[in-house]
């Protein structure tokens, strides 16, 4: 057992290290990797500078914000509708489809509507919906378990004692939910927020969300502190996700 | 009331995920010619696939195994954090450490099917762990006593008892891994420099060159139906564990 513990934590060391490796850089007053040139904060003032980076990352957030705001409301309610063992399959199936996926017919589908009807949503509606339609099962998954945990009896004694059905759904229902609001929200969050496949084909050309730039240098093999300094500060939602659901987990599980 | 909405935001769930397989019907309709891949390319994707596949599950397994015996909730919470963080920055972050690496030794990893797989495997290494150890976690603890009783010797029960009960879980880790791995595009075309070219490129190229709304979206839906094929195997095979 000694020997599987140093092993799992030399695993879990390799797994940080090219992340770390890049962070670190990203503090790096040098341009290449390799030398170490002490420590400045000049890549980040100089991402700061850049308005196209600015752009991006605030695309990103706003769709973001806006896509785990509609799928954690959205996935509670299919948390209702669907409260029977029955169908769960069939969201958690949509859950693990790989990445290309869906995202492509969906293009096509767009580009139907752009077609025939003359509206085009290529750009950032077409990137909202694209996004709820991956995260929402993802969501449900995640919100389903919370809500057969609000027994029938808390809500039967909140009608009977006279509580209307919004009051219950207020006072009784959400409080109960919160955290994994909460915790449904920040995952949703991250994972829009990082998202390259789903993105890149349902985008317009002029609406640049945060991991389309950082494609636009990795495709080609760049390594750019200013790049390292933009992907540093793309961590920060999904590391602060990983911490809330574990949090989360621990709680309810 | 609660209901009502509720079947309403579903039916627009429903028509978001059907907008599109009505587009494809669509285009199949109106005709075209459907671009198959050529037999070298899949035979490259399937390769890469089956080489992440078995080697993600070998370095997972005693992780795994140690996290269901011993292990604490930190030493879980860190080997899966990792699934949280975007695809397209583990791949950027491995490009920064392959330029390191073949400053420093020489190894060229970038542009090459072994940088692929490396990237390929510490992206799906988590969902090795995970599915693993949901198979060794549920593993009773009386016919490992009971092959110990009779004289066995500790790698004896684990070849023999341990390993073949935690099989199932093995399988559908591997069936999970390597269709994640069959429909991967960020990774082969980053770490790959496009030298490496699989399925996933391909329809990526349809789209992006070609302009092939039909061959792109029938061969991605195939890998989507592929996949949750897989899924519906894993998810029975953990269920089965639960009894």
């Amino acid at each position: 057992m000694r020997a599987l513990k140093i092993y799992t934590w030399a695993l879990i060391a390799a797994m940080y290290v090219p992340i770390g490796v890049m962070v670190v850089l990203s503090f790096n007053n040098s341009k290449l990797p390799y030398v170490w040139g002490g420590f400045t904060l000049r890549w980040y003032q100089a991402l700061f500078g850049w308005d196209l980076a600015w752009q991006a990352v605030l695309n990103s957030t706003v769709i973001a914000l806006a896509v785990a705001f509609a799928s954690t409301l959205l996935g509670l309610f299919m948390a209702f509708a669907l409260r029977d063992d029955r169908y769960i399959a069939i969201s958690q199936g949509a859950v693990v489809m790989p990445e290309v996926s869906e995202a492509l017919a969906f293009a096509a589908a767009l580009s139907l509507l752009k077609d025939y009807a003359n509206v085009n949503l290529f750009g950032p509606v077409g990137v909202f919906l694209a996004h709820l339609a991956y995260t929402l099962p993802m969501a449900h998954v995640l919100m389903s378990p919370y809500v057969s945990y609000v027994g029938r009896s808390v809500v039967d004694a909140a009608r009977i004692l006279g509580a209307s059905e919004l009051r219950t759904m207020l006072s009784v229902i959400a409080p109960i939910l919160f955290p994994a609001f909460v915790a449904t929200f920040l995952i949703v969050f991250a994972n829009s927020f990082d998202t390259y496949i789903k993105t890149a084909f349902i985008t317009s050309p002029d609406f640049v969300t945060a991991p389309i730039l950082l494609w636009n240098y990795a495709a080609r093999g760049r390594g750019d502190p200013t790049i390292y300094a933009l992907a540093s500060i793309m961590l920060i939602p999904s590391l602060a996700a990983a911490v809330i659901y574990f949090r989360a987990v621990k709680r309810y599980g | 009331m609660i209901k009502k909405v509720a079947l309403v935001a579903f039916a627009a769930v429903v028509l978001l995920f059907y907008a599109p397989f009505l587009a494809l019907g669509y285009y199949m309709s109106g005709g075209g010619v459907l671009k198959l891949p050529s037999t070298s390319m899949l035979a490259t994707t399937f390769m890469l696939a089956l080489v992440t596949a078995a080697i993600a599950i070998a370095l997972a397994y005693p992780a795994a195994y140690y996290l269901a015996k011993r292990g604490n909730e930190l030493e879980f919470a860190l080997l899966i954090a990792p699934l949280w963080v975007g695809t397209l920055l583990k791949a950027y972050s491995l490009l920064v450490v392959f330029s390191v690496v073949e400053r420093f030794t020489g190894i060229v990893l970038w542009g090459t099917a072994l940088g692929v797989v490396v990237g390929m495997v510490y992206e799906y290494f988590p969902y090795a762990v995970l599915t693993l150890y949901a198979a060794i976690e549920k593993l009773s603890e009386t016919p490992t006593q009971a092959a110990r009783v009779l004289g066995a010797s500790r790698a004896q029960t684990f070849l023999r008892v341990e390993l073949p009960l935690t099989m199932p879980g093995v399988v559908a880790a591997f069936i999970l891994i390597f269709l994640f791995a069959m429909g991967e595009v960020i990774m082969p075309a980053v770490l790959g420099a496009w030298k490496v070219y699989t399925v996933g490129s391909y329809i990526w190229d349809l789209y992006f060159k070609a302009r092939d709304f039909l061959s792109g979206s029938v061969l991605s839906l195939l890998l989507a139906a592929l996949s949750l094929l897989a899924t519906y195997v894993v998810v029975k095979t953990i269920r089965s564990f639960s009894i």
